[in-house]
């Protein structure tokens, strides 16, 4: 009997109270699950190139929720985007059948929001009050009907990770001020009034992002220029103060000289080092030694590892989805789902 | 609307239809798109160990058939008896839209499929006039790569190999009586190959102990063969040999390493230049002569897997089989 459930299930599911706070506990055990798990993770490819329609899977497994599984991604359609987005589904780990199939539009950006949460709650400095935000603005059109049709549907979705993201760093660090540097005024203003309402805790956009950066105690970086081939954040490692917490899950957004001079903490090291295109430039100063073997969050979060060495160490956690929390969060989906008796059942013994 | 197909429902979609002979053209289109480079597939991560359990996915694209999906399956050893009832599913995609509309277990059709692609490799590859087959390998997928030697050449005597005599005894009685050809279970691997022209293999060496099933010392000159798992051809052979893959970047991304040969092409031992997918486009040259040693190295792929899921939630929709999920309801 395999459970499926539709975009509006998932999303009341997600709609409960305390989520950002139950997700993160979904993942933080993840964590743990993955440096546990004897299996090497599988290499997970990540496509650079969104010019075309692209499907690709990340699996993993969720020993201690007894499932595996993982997210099914789909990207652009020819003729625009998907209306129903991706999929994540489970197997039973000991009987191996599909236990559910989801849309996890609602639920997807939680789990980097969570990603966020667990490297924050694990990193930061205990005091940590400041969060600063840099973040991506609306990306522009590009001429191309099709195309331009998936990149407004994108825009209008761009609030949604940067606020789940505050959402979670806020919920594990007494954060009293936000800072928010994005490429437009009227992106900022939006972002402010969002994330004041979300969190309840005051927001300021800044005029710049070293102005955001300065003094803040957690930093947040999303700022896709990978996708869009404009080169790093910007952020510099001078605007960084001695005791910072940097969160930068995208490829690409800190440069070397950056990296060299902070303490770095992939999600798990075989994923890092599994992952193509490899999370540059940090994959290859790993492989040719020219930083000290990092440890990974999973190990930090297992303590089998230190985490922050002293109040002034700078750290930075560089996420990558990994495929035992899409298996992780779609067994809670699961459970939250049979626990409501909602979604529809596909039986396949007759 | 998502179609959802259960084994018993492939089943009847694809009962009375030859589907050995449908999957054909099927998978000659799924090539034919990655030849274009249209077929956009994601690398392959495969178990190294039989005992570890792992989602394997095989995506891509088919956009000849407006088809974006691909296989997950759940593999290693069930971690109770009788376990891995459903772990094994294609999905399909619009490739206009991205939206799901199929997904579908694949165990009636898995080796039909695998038939297919040994038929598309072997018409393309072996010499017009063989006659003679050597199968090494007695189980489910061995008797279909066999199935797939005959629809492509008019073969009159068949050699089977198996290490246990039981079950390649058991081999040559069943699928002489299934498919009315003489076939002679032989005791050794090299008595099996060495007056074959086509040697199609599909063991499990890989998961026993990875010893290699042949070398290309054994093979007559012009053999072509087959090979669908890992470990079990050597080095050797594949020196000997001109080399297809239904297509090089696809072979060479699969992790771990397939049989070495990425270290093999890097060193210039083994030629990158022929691929199953631009001899099936008519892009590149198939065999050169009839002295040539061929070999198919088919491990299968995310356009061949959409594909074909592609045909099977097409069949069963024209005899309106299958449970519809209607993802834009309100009930979820």
């Amino acid at each position: 009997m395999v459970l499926l459930l539709d975009h509006r299930t998932v999303q009341e599911i997600v709609d409960g109270p305390e989520l950002m706070n139950r997700v993160i506990e979904v993942i933080e055990n993840s964590f743990r699950d993955v440096a546990a798990w004897p299996v090497p993770p599988d290499p997970t490819t990540f496509p650079t190139d969104l010019a075309h329609p692209k499907i690709f899977a990340i699996t993993g497994a969720a020993p201690t929720l007894g499932v595996i599984g993982g997210a099914l991604h789909v990207r652009g359609g020819t003729a625009g985007m998907s209306s129903h987005g991706s999929y994540k589904l489970c197997f039973d780990l000991t009987s191996g059948d599909l236990l559910c199939l989801f849309e996890d539009g609602p639920i997807h950006k939680y789990m980097h929001g969570a990603d966020i949460g667990v490297a924050t709650k694990w990193l930061a400095r205990a005091d940590a009050r400041v969060l600063a935000v840099v973040t991506a603005g609306p990306t522009p059109p590009c001429g191309d009907p099709s195309r331009d049709a998936a990149i407004a549907a994108a825009n209008a979705r761009t609030a949604l990770p940067t606020r789940a993201a505050v959402e979670a760093v806020c919920a594990v660090r007494p954060i009293e001020e936000i800072r928010i540097a994005t490429t437009s005024a009227e992106h900022a203003a939006e972002l402010v009034a969002i994330v004041e309402q979300t969190v309840g805790v005051p927001a300021s956009a800044s005029r710049s992002v070293e102005e955001a950066v300065r003094g803040a105690s957690v930093v947040n970086l999303s700022t896709n220029n990978m996708h869009r081939g404009s080169g790093t954040s910007g952020v510099t490692r001078e605007w960084i103060s001695q005791g910072t917490h940097v969160n930068a899950i995208i490829r690409g957004e800190i440069d070397a000289n950056f990296l060299r001079d902070c303490t770095v903490f992939p999600a798990s090291i075989p994923h890092l080092l599994a992952i193509d295109p490899p999370w540059e430039p940090f994959a290859s100063m790993v492989k040719n030694g020219e930083v000290p073997a990092p440890a990974g969050l999973d190990e930090v979060v297992a303590e089998t590892k230190p985490g922050r060495r002293d109040r002034s160490e700078v750290t930075v956690f560089t996420g990558a989805s990994i495929g035992a929390q899409h298996a992780a969060l779609a067994a809670w989906i699961y459970r939250q789902a049979v626990e409501r008796g909602v979604g529809v059942q596909w039986r396949q013994e007759r | 609307m998502v179609l959802l197909l259960t084994n018993d429902d492939v089943a009847a979609a694809v009962a009375g239809v030859d589907t050995l002979a449908a999957l054909v053209p099927v998978i000659e289109g799924a090539l034919s798109d990655m030849a274009d480079d249209t077929g956009r597939r994601m690398p392959v991560a495969t178990p190294s160990s039989p005992t570890d359990p792992l989602v394997v996915s095989v995506m891509g694209l088919n956009p000849s058939a407006r088809t974006a999906g691909g296989r997950l399956h759940l593999v290693g050893r069930p971690a109770r008896p009788g376990g891995r009832r459903h772990s094994a599913y294609k999905v399909v995609f619009d490739l206009d839209t991205m939206n799901l509309v199929g997904m579908l277990e694949d165990a009636p059709v898995h080796s039909a499929m695998l038939a297919a692609r040994v038929a598309v490799a072997t018409s393309r590859l072996a010499r017009h006039d063989t006659t003679t087959v050597a199968v090494l390998g007695s189980g489910r997928m061995a008797a279909a790569s066999l199935r797939g030697v005959l629809h492509a050449r008019p073969v009159t005597k068949v050699t089977v190999y198996s290490p246990d005599h039981t079950h390649r005894n058991d081999f040559a009685q069943r699928t002489s009586a299934e498919l009315d050809i003489e076939v002679l279970a032989v005791d050794s691997a090299r008595a099996a190959v060495e007056q074959a022209d086509i040697v199609t293999c599909a063991t499990n060496t890989h998961f026993r102990d990875r010893a290699n099933v042949l070398t290309a010392s054994w093979l007559r000159p012009g053999c072509h063969v087959n090979t669908i798992a890992r470990s079990e051809l050597d080095a050797h052979t594949y020196q000997h040999a001109r080399v297809f893959p239904p297509a090089w970047a696809e072979l060479l991304a699969i992790e771990p390493e397939w049989d070495g040969l990425r270290a093999l092409v890097d060193a210039g031992w083994v030629g990158a230049d022929g691929d199953l997918a631009g001899v099936v486009r008519g892009k590149k040259r198939g065999r050169s002569s009839d002295e040539e040693l061929t070999v198919y190295v088919g491990p299968s792929t995310g356009p061949e897997h959409a594909a074909v899921g592609r045909w099977v939630i097409e069949t069963a929709k024209s005899k309106g089989i299958g449970t519809e999920w209607d993802q834009d309801s309100a009930s979820g």
